[in-house]
């Protein structure tokens, strides 16, 4: 029953395991927050507003939050045209209306008015806030000023920055920064505005293009029209400003945490050993049906009158296995085939009381007749000469030991003959996992590097959990040698009385009917655990 | 450990992410009130102490304006386009191009009583602005509000002028005298709204 469990779970643990990349892969494509990873001191972020009227006037809010409740001075700067200046809803006297200096405390928000800073075209309008002065970024002209140089006790650090700008009747507008990075914005529904977020690394002057696209928007209707369309109005003012500073524009990104592609492929592999764990489930249930019809009916099964070849009796019996019906068992195969050959000597003239004589020079063909010798042979004997009477020939407290000890030979000896391979083969399973585990580094998935260790170790608990089965040539040998147990067990009713003091008489006929179902009696008296199987 | 989760709990979030709609708000834009008297960039105008004493200058006449206009629409070739238009306690100043020829600068001046004189031609090149963009209205009326809310600041000039404009495009620039002296400009958009106080 237990290993009926484990042989179900393991498959399942290793599946759900290995799931777990492609199901990372596939959240992954959902948006990625922006980490701020060195926060400057004395200004824990930036937020700029701006709404545009009919006459293509900014309207702007600048909010200033230090995160402290130090008092600070603020030098206020106000681009080229900037007017109606306020600061926490106070009209503050400019300088030119321009410079001002405030002290603050916590936040701040510096709100002025800004004609001028939109331009239409044909098909659309350019809001801008970026300026070039010397071949140099002009601070003023920015979305807001360097905040590191007018904001005292600012630290050099990564600024948050959140904005909005309000754009009536317009919904497709697009972003560029200069100065600023880990972009990301959204257009609200509907239109009318976009949100953007993204870092001010240094805390210093982040400059500003809206591109709005569509020249009917409300912001725009009541400016003139120049020539030109408003990208290639875009272009130039791009080439203009990038040429003058080296600096490059930054947009809104796509968020890049995932790349669909790889989810995909390690859904597609996870998918391969999903399939042949069901393929094989089905398989073993349309094969133990098969076998179950097999052991209560002869009839479905071919007979042969001919032994196909000279396969030991234990690998006979291994094959055919559960597709064999009747009492069989490889040990008693074994041991009749070693006194066939006088390795060993069964007397008596009983089925129920013989007596086997293991000389001390008494050696097998293959492993497992050497295994069953030594397991017949008491410890203190060690080499030398043994005689056990029976039945039973084995001793029951050692009977489980011997029979999964013997097992375990009779096993490497079928692998070695190519009869036997593993139900899941180790290479495929861990080969998976290894590619899925690569594929998710590449990919950035969390826990990749976790499972290209884990996942080997996963396979092989599986392969080693769901066993083995009979390879191609131990199908193609079962075929055959359960065709010749079926006659052995429907031809000679001799057989199935014949006790183990008989096989002189009966030869190999009898250690292949003991190995294939078809000599119980035999069979029972000389198997370690007293029953069919072993 | 206590210092560290205290530390940590006051630290700046690890990650950000665009804000909530409702966590930015659309600015608005500033109206023009009916009353000049409450235009609210002159909360940033502050008068000075000066122990009771009253301005020793004289204010400007804002109604000398609409005179001096007047009289200059009845010369034989009035200009469109003005160079400079200042109002001071007794007179207006005008300066245009002679038959809108750039360079060939006069300047009018208006005396109540005495008229309009019109100089002699010199070479300029001061840019120009349109004289519709001139309502002759809106300097009386802005003295008058500025006379009421800050009686102990007097007006001592009103100009208007491209180069006194600065970036505001063209405005009004008005200068401030108190008992003390020069105390500030404020700058004021054609069509009224006080857009700027400039403190000296």
């Amino acid at each position: 029953m237990l290993r009926r469990v484990v042989r179900i779970l393991t498959p399942v643990v290793f599946v759900a395991v290995m799931g777990l990349l492609p199901l990372l892969a596939w959240l992954d494509l959902g948006v990625e927050p922006i980490d701020v990873g060195n926060p400057a001191d004395g200004l824990r972020s930036i937020t700029w507003a701006g709404a545009i009227n009919d006459e293509g006037r900014l309207s702007i809010a600048i909010t200033y939050d230090t995160g402290d409740d130090i008092t600070r001075d603020l030098d206020i700067r106000v681009p080229p045209g900037g007017r109606l200046l306020t600061v926490d809803g106070d009209a503050v006297p400019a300088d030119i209306g321009r410079y001002a200096s405030v002290r603050i405390t916590s936040t701040a928000t510096v709100r002025f008015e800004l004609p001028g800073a939109v331009t239409r075209y044909r098909d659309g309008g350019i809001v801008a806030l970026a300026g070039v002065t010397n071949d140099s970024i002009d601070s003023d002209r920015a979305l807001f000023p360097c905040a590191i140089c007018y904001l005292d006790g600012v630290t050099y650090g990564d600024v948050p920055v959140y904005g909005r700008l309000f754009v009536d009747g317009s919904d497709d507008v697009e972003l560029h920064f200069l100065e600023m990075k880990s972009i990301r914005s959204e257009t609200d529904p509907g239109g009318g505005s976009v949100r953007f977020v993204g870092i001010d690394p240094g805390g210093t002057a982040v400059s500003m293009v809206a591109v709005l696209h569509g020249g009917d928007s409300a912001a725009l209707a009541g400016l003139a029209m120049r020539d030109g369309s408003v990208d290639d109005a875009w272009d130039r003012l791009r080439t203009d400003i990038e040429d003058a500073t080296g600096e490059r524009f930054n947009a809104p990104v796509v968020p890049d945490g995932g790349n669909p592609v790889f989810a995909i492929i390690l859904t597609a592999l996870l998918g391969v050993p999903v399939l042949y764990f069901v393929v094989r489930a089905l398989w073993d249930v349309g094969a133990g049906a098969a076998a179950r019809r097999a052991r209560t009916d002869d009839s479905s099964v071919l007979s042969a009158t001919t032994r196909p070849d000279d396969l030991e009796p234990a690998l006979a019996g291994l094959v055919v296995g559960d597709a064999g019906c009747g009492k069989q068992s490889v040990v008693a195969a074994t041991l009749l085939e070693l006194a066939r050959r006088n390795v060993i000597e069964v007397s008596g003239d009983d089925a129920r009381r013989f007596s086997i004589c293991v000389p001390a020079e008494a050696r097998g063909h293959t492993k497992f007749e050497n295994a069953v010798l030594t397991a017949l042979r008491p410890v203190t004997s060690g080499t030398g000469p043994t005689e056990v009477t029976g039945p039973p020939v084995w001793h029951s407290s050692q009977a489980a030991l011997v029979d999964k000890t013997l097992q375990r030979v009779l096993f490497a000896e079928a692998r070695r003959a190519g009869l036997l391979r593993g139900r899941v083969p180790f290479l495929f399973s861990a080969g998976t996992a290894v590619a899925m585990s690569v594929i998710a580094i590449i990919a950035g998935v969390g826990l990749g590097w976790a499972l290209v260790f884990v996942g080997p170790l996963l396979a092989m608990a599986t392969s080693a959990a769901i066993g083995q089965g009979l390879s191609a040539k131990g199908r193609s040998a079962r075929d055959r040698w359960s065709a010749y147990g079926a006659w052995l067990r429907k031809s000679d009713a001799q057989l199935a009385r014949a006790g183990a003091h008989e096989v002189k008489t009966l030869g190999d006929t009898l250690v292949y009917a003991a190995a294939l179902g078809g000599a119980p009696v035999a069979a029972e008296s000389l198997s370690p655990t007293g029953r069919a199987k072993a | 450990m206590a210092v560290v989760v205290v530390l940590g709990a006051c630290s700046e979030p690890a990650t950000i992410d665009v804000r909530a709609a409702d966590d930015i708000a659309q600015p608005t834009f500033a109206t023009l009130p009916a009353d000049l008297t409450n235009s609210p960039q002159l909360d940033a105008l502050v008068p000075r102490d000066n122990v009771g004493l009253p301005p020793t200058s004289e204010p400007a006449d804002g109604t000398l304006l609409a005179e001096a206009l007047a009289a200059l629409a009845a010369t034989d070739e009035p200009p469109t386009m003005l160079t400079r238009l200042s109002i001071y306690g007794d007179d207006v100043i005008i300066g245009y191009y002679r038959r809108g020829v750039t360079g060939l600068s006069v300047s009018a001046s208006y005396r109540r009583g005495d008229g309009l004189y019109v100089g002699e031609p010199s070479f300029s090149e001061a840019p120009t602005f349109p004289l519709s963009a001139v309502d002759p209205g809106l300097a009386p009326r802005m003295l008058d509000a500025l006379r009421r809310r800050f009686p102990e600041i007097a007006v001592v000039s009103v100009d208007m002028d491209v180069g006194l404009s600065y970036d505001f495009g063209l405005c009004w620039y008005l200068r401030l005298e108190d008992a003390r002296g020069g105390l500030g400009t404020v700058f004021v958009d054609p069509d009224g709204t006080v857009i700027a106080v400039d403190l000296n």
